[in-house]
């Protein structure tokens, strides 16, 4: 099981293959990068010496699926964003939800304004699972729904 | 017996709150608006490392590098905080265990794009306290029902449900969407912890009130790059 945890970032699936995205789409463009040893697919990755990675910037509607990762879990019943998972099992979390009082029970502390976090023991965490944000609904809802 | 006061959003009649929350509805927020937001001490350095850590309990919060979320604000609504007591006071960062210090030389700020609006959420409820003495407990009836008021108040007030949320949270949370200080509050934002988007720009502020770029984002590829 090589798949990495936690994740986070921006993705794309292009052809049916994952890449990640530098930051998000903007004027409808989105730029992927790779570190792998082959170029991926030379019709799209060119090789940038600047980010030392292979490049691919392209039209969003090129993108088969385009989303914003974030990992969650529950601790003690609490909505949380896994941050770090190390390789001795403790785990950053940032707490999601919106009884911030009860996290500060459960000994969550504020690190900065609205920030609630904990280190934790991989053990305590339940529910884990990915968080999926659409970047091309608007879009997919513009183009297929469109309110006359 | 008699009832402790919750302060904030508690101490409003409803007409106020209504008001506070019709208020609210004037703070738009478009995938271009600039957006900011205090980091603690130490944290310029974290992003400035690439730092992705567990963290360590009573020590070290976990980080992220390619992340911001917490308490935010738009950037137009701060124009007129410039030296490090300002926006430490705007964001009233005097909170039980915070690492801000009154008399820290300067601060940092973070100024990004929105990008994603429906990132943002209004805080709208009551602030509690873990002081048991205080009798403002989380789960206290008062609090509850100042709570409550202030959401019935945005429904009032018509705002978008999806824009807002309720929220009890230690004070000085406020509950009112706007932070606590009597002259320098600003409208508060809670971000869902998501992804920087590129070009976001760390400032330091210092006590003259000089507004120094320190790093800009360049994307989950390249992280932060020092500017000085």
């Amino acid at each position: 099981m090589t798949y990495p945890r936690p994740r986070s970032g921006i993705f794309a699936t292009v052809d049916g293959i994952e890449y990640e995205a530098n930051s998000y789409p903007q004027d409808g463009q989105v730029t992927l990068f790779t570190r792998t040893d082959h170029n991926p697919d030379p019709a799209l990755f060119h090789w940038s010496t600047d980010f030392n990675a292979w490049l691919a910037t392209i039209p969003t509607t090129r993108c088969d699926r385009l989303v914003e990762v974030t990992s969650r879990a529950d601790y003690q019943g609490l909505p949380c964003q896994v941050v770090n998972i190390a390789q001795d099992g403790s785990t950053g979390l940032y707490y999601l939800g919106d009884e911030k009082a009860r996290a500060a029970e459960a000994g969550f502390v504020q690190t900065d304004p609205g920030t609630w976090a904990k280190t934790v023991d991989i053990h305590d965490l339940h529910r884990y699972r990915e968080h999926h944000s659409d970047l091309l609904f608007d879009e997919w809802r513009q183009n297929h729904h469109h309110i006359e | 017996m008699t009832q402790p006061v919750v302060p904030g959003s508690g101490s409003l009649t409803q007409d106020e709150r209504v008001l506070a929350a019709r208020v609210q509805g004037l703070v738009e927020i478009a995938p271009d608006t600039p957006m900011i937001k205090l980091l603690a001490p130490g944290e310029l350095e974290r992003y400035l490392r690439r730092e992705v850590s567990q963290g360590e309990w009573g020590r070290r919060p976990p980080f992220d590098f390619r992340t911001v979320g917490g308490i935010v604000a738009r950037a137009q609504d701060t124009t007129n905080l410039r030296t490090p007591v300002e926006f430490m006071r705007a964001f009233r960062v005097d909170y039980p265990g915070s690492p801000f210090r009154p008399d820290q030389p300067v601060v940092h700020v973070m100024e990004f794009l929105a990008v994603q609006p429906g990132q943002f959420v209004i805080p709208l409820g009551a602030p509690a306290s873990l002081d048991p003495s205080a009798g403002l407990r989380p789960n206290t009836p008062a609090v509850r029902d100042a709570a409550y008021a202030m959401i019935d108040a945005a429904a009032t007030a018509g705002l978008d449900p999806n824009t807002y949320r309720m929220e009890i949270a230690p004070w000085p949370y406020t509950g009112t969407g706007v932070t606590a200080d009597p002259e320098l509050g600003v409208p508060e934002r809670w971000k869902r912890p998501s992804t920087v988007p590129s070009g976001a720009t760390i400032f330091q502020y210092d006590p003259s009130a000089r507004k120094l770029p320190v790093a800009i984002y360049r994307g989950a590829a390249l992280g932060w790059e020092q500017l000085r």
